[in-house]
């Protein structure tokens, strides 16, 4: 026999099951614009039925479940295609930002400048007179030092941008990590009494896309629901356990951030924003860096080298101005046969007197120039052989030979002759100023560390614009610009930097440069289609569709509607039975 | 496969995004006239336009150099011509005074005038072109011929200018014009022009008749000659020189054109590329506003 109120039942878990399903449907419509918003969808089951005298009877409607719909392996291509993308993102835009700082093609990169300062001494060698023109060398010269040195500011400038960044992505893994951490807690709490936290999870699979692009991460889901993601092998997070990361200083590499595990261990990250930033850090800006750096060293080198051959102006050059008692002018020694020395040179060096002693065969002034350069040892003087005369060359020291008339005394041997009556010594060649000098001496000649000489600056007479010795005085060589021409001619010069011109280095490296920022751009490219097309079939999994909503919608209220149609049929009947039943004949 | 507003909503975007950025790098090209904005554009055709305004700037400076050149050449050139001209007087003159009817005082007035010759060399001499002696070697900042002294101070260094590339040629002529040895220091001056002129005035008012008739008639000749030869020296290096110039200019020409082909845009095409672009994104802009308005909300009562 039925029991009486068995309908009524039937129809109110109708009305709560429709209204549940209508809850739910409103959930997914407002949530429409949600990001990282999984739909949910209501899963509908006839209740158990009951063993009845006519059969098994139906008991009605139930919700058994409320389904998330997401495909957990979409989820996973994602994110392993959304590491490849923060990495390249960054990468480009670095290279990007470098190609700003050397901008070429243009009229004010380092190629325009440097192509003036070769003029300038182009224009030095047909007027060395003019002190206009020897102005317009210092001129453009500075130009092209302050190119160089601006530019490794702004790589350096770069640099620390980018470790800053590094540092803010380290506070962002691990903040992310503390939230995923709080979310575990939640999900397995929640999840324990059985249906899913489907909301939850959403928030969590959301940190976890933004921390893919960050990083390169493996997660794992264990049986209560909990996740653990590892980084390089280590756990971020591992159930409520974070272990956060640190940025420390790195004395190996300049100071720049270094990041560590609490215990030390240096976090090995394989793709990703950070290692995109790591790598533009480490290793783009600082070949850059490093190759400008090559080509300052090796432009400064070459020109202090042809300009320490050459003459300047200025009267004390010191060298033999008069015609001795018919002895040919110059200090040049005869090398048709070997040449055999024993002997002592004495010097004054900024008034400190050194003795040099030469003993040996010689066969050409080279070899002697050779020979005295190595005797000279710790002293700031170069020798050289400029046309069979040997020549003292300092930047900036005072030289003196010291004729000393003892028998050992082979000053006049090396072509240094005494000037008799007047007592004097002949101060020979002193002062050839470099042309670039170094701003720090500990280091050598780089990007930063190279400036013009404040003598030349001073005085542009210093410019060694002549290749000719100044015999007879200094008016004999106001014309010579033979010096000059040799240093306009450097820039053809193919052993200048790894056996290539100047030019043609800078070149080269600028167009590599233009492939790895196209190649990265491109990267990104791809990248954004892939990833794209990834979210669309994401979406086309979990995203909530209006349409589909409002007929569902529709649905569940009609259904409704109809149960409490039910309801009321069976109120009626029981109405019928309860107050309808014995009252015959009333 | 389930479609939503959002899948419709994330390709348009995308979509809208690619379009724009086309119309932004069409922009930036038709803007700036130029294909190559930086290194990442066309990193091969940005070596060739590194290299080749490189070059055109070398270009300059070498039509600067032969222009200067040519200055100093036909100056000398100039100053040659003039000095013949005088030779050319002082024998006449000389055959004039070689002549043994000439009286003392005829034979004076023919000495002076020579004098007042070998005065106009000595100008000659220290011809100077924008303030430099051009006949002085490197010693271009001082007179080369001290007339009162009759020493010459100059020096036998080359100037030499870059006319091409690694290419430099010598502009000036030393003293050796004027018959001058500078082959030894100092220069020995017995055998020149002046040594010569002074000779003559010597000679004419010791009137040494057969003196002037054959030993100094014979080194005037030889100096005219010598002129000569060095008069075709600077007209061959003018030449060259001229030669040269014309061909900076052929290269600068090629060059400037090479450096449009590889670097600027082609307006015409741009400009349709750019019309045929923002085509496209309205199309695409008017389709997608027609496609994600209407959902089943408009259509339920």
């Amino acid at each position: 026999m039925r029991t009486t109120f068995f309908g009524l039942n039937i129809g109110a878990k109708g009305l709560a099951a429709q209204q549940r399903a209508l809850d739910i449907t409103g959930h997914n419509i407002v949530n429409a614009n949600t990001e990282g918003y999984t739909r949910q969808s209501v899963v509908l089951q006839s209740d158990y039925p009951i063993k009845t005298v006519n059969g098994f009877v139906g008991t009605g409607v139930k919700i058994t479940d409320v389904q998330r719909m997401r495909d957990n392996y979409l989820d996973l291509q994602y994110r392993t295609e959304n590491k490849a993308m923060g990495y390249w993102k960054f990468k480009d835009n670095t290279l990007q930002k470098i190609e700003v700082i050397l901008n070429e093609p243009s009229n004010a990169g380092l190629r325009s400048t440097l192509d003036k300062f070769w003029a300038a001494w182009e224009d030095l060698s047909r007027t060395p007179e003019s002190s206009a023109v020897r102005t317009t060398v210092i001129e453009t010269g500075q130009a092209v030092v302050e190119t160089f040195n601006h530019m490794d500011r702004q790589f350096r400038e770069l640099r620390d941008d980018i470790d800053n960044s590094i540092n803010v992505y380290i506070r962002e893994i691990n903040s992310i990590a503390s939230q995923i951490r709080d979310l575990n807690y939640q999900i397995v709490k929640g999840e324990a009494e059985g249906p899913k936290a489907n909301d939850l999870r959403d928030k969590r699979d959301l940190l976890l896309d933004q921390l893919s692009e960050i990083v390169d991460i493996e997660v794992v889901e264990d049986k209560r629901g909990s996740i653990s993601v590892t980084i390089g092998g280590r756990a971020l997070v591992s159930g409520n356990v974070v272990n956060q990361i640190y940025g420390k200083q790195d004395v190996n590499n300049d100071n720049l951030t270094k990041i560590i595990w609490a215990d030390g261990t240096e976090v090995r990250i394989k793709s990703g924003l950070m290692k995109g930033m790591l790598e533009s850090r480490d290793e783009i800006v600082v070949d850059f860096m490093a190759k400008l750096d090559k080509m300052a060293y090796s432009f400064a080198t070459k020109l202090n080298e042809s300009h320490s051959q050459g003459f300047h102006l200025l009267a004390d050059t010191g060298f033999i101005t008069e015609n001795y008692q018919g002895i040919t002018l110059g200090n040049k020694i005869d090398f048709t046969s070997s040449v055999t020395l024993n002997g002592t040179l004495n010097l004054k060096i900024n008034g400190t007197t050194t003795s040099v002693s030469v003993d040996g065969t010689f066969n050409s002034a080279d070899e002697l120039a050779d020979y005295l350069n190595g005797q000279l040892g710790a002293v700031n003087a170069r020798v050289y052989n400029v046309d069979g005369a040997i020549k003292f060359v300092s930047d900036n020291a005072e030289i003196e030979i010291v004729h000393t008339g003892s028998p050992d005394d082979i000053a006049e041997d090396l072509g240094f002759y005494q000037n008799p009556g007047s007592g004097q010594y002949d101060v020979i060649v002193t002062k050839i100023p470099s042309f670039f000098v170094v701003t720090d001496k500990n280091s050598p000649f780089s990007a930063a560390n190279i400036a013009i000489n404040t003598n030349i600056k001073d005085n542009v007479n210093l410019i060694t614009a002549a290749s000719n010795p100044p015999y007879g005085g200094i008016e004999n060589i106001k014309g010579d610009g033979g010096n000059a021409l040799r240093i306009a001619q450097l820039k053809y010069d193919a052993t200048t930097i790894e056996g290539t011109t100047l030019d043609d280095y800078y070149r080269s490296e600028t167009s590599k440069l233009g492939i790895k920022a196209r190649e990265a751009n491109r990267m990104v490219e791809n990248q954004g289609l892939v990833l794209s097309q990834l979210e669309n079939k994401r979406e086309m999994v979990m995203g909530v569709s209006l349409d589909e909503e409002m007929t569902n919608m529709i649905r569940f209220q009609h259904a409704y509607n109809s149960a409490a149609r039910y309801i009321t049929v069976v109120d009626e009947m029981l109405e019928i039975l309860i107050n309808g039943l014995g009252r015959v004949g009333r | 496969m389930r479609i939503t507003q959002r899948v419709l909503i994330n390709n348009m975007l995308r979509n809208y995004n690619n379009s724009m950025k086309k119309m932004n790098q069409l922009n930036l090209q038709l803007s700036s006239g130029s294909r190559i904005n930086k290194p990442s554009d066309d990193p091969a055709g940005l070596v060739t336009s590194l290299r080749i305004r490189t070059k055109l700037e070398q270009n300059e400076q070498f039509k600067k150099n032969v222009g200067d050149a040519i200055s100093w050449v036909e100056r000398a050139e100039t100053t040659f011509n003039a000095l013949t001209q005088v030779l050319q007087r002082v024998r006449e003159l000389t055959v004039k005074g070689a002549n043994s009817t000439n009286d003392l005082s005829a034979l004076e007035a023919i000495a002076d005038e020579i004098g007042q010759l070998k005065d106009e060399v000595g100008d000659l001499a220290n011809t100077a072109l924008d303030d430099r002696y051009i006949f002085g070697g490197t010693r271009t900042m001082q007179k080369p011929y001290d007339p009162a002294t009759g020493q010459w101070a100059g020096n036998s260094n080359l100037i030499s200018f870059e006319i091409s590339e690694n290419i430099a040629m010598s502009v000036n002529f030393d003293g050796g014009v004027f018959g001058i040895n500078m082959d030894s220091n100092p220069p020995d001056m017995s055998k020149s022009i002046f040594a010569t002129l002074d000779k003559i005035i010597g000679d004419l008012r010791g009137e040494n008749f057969s003196e002037l008739s054959t030993t100094d008639l014979a080194e005037l000749d030889r100096h005219i000659n010598e002129l000569l030869r060095f008069r075709s020296q600077a007209g061959a290096k003018v030449n060259r020189l001229e030669l040269v110039e014309s061909r900076l200019v052929d290269m600068e020409i090629n060059f400037t054109e090479l450096l449009a082909e590889n670097e600027s845009v082609d307006m015409a095409r741009l400009i349709i590329d750019l019309k045929n672009q923002e085509n496209v994104y309205r199309a695409s802009l008017a389709a997608g506003a027609q496609i994600i308005q209407p959902t089943l909300v408009d259509f339920l009562r």
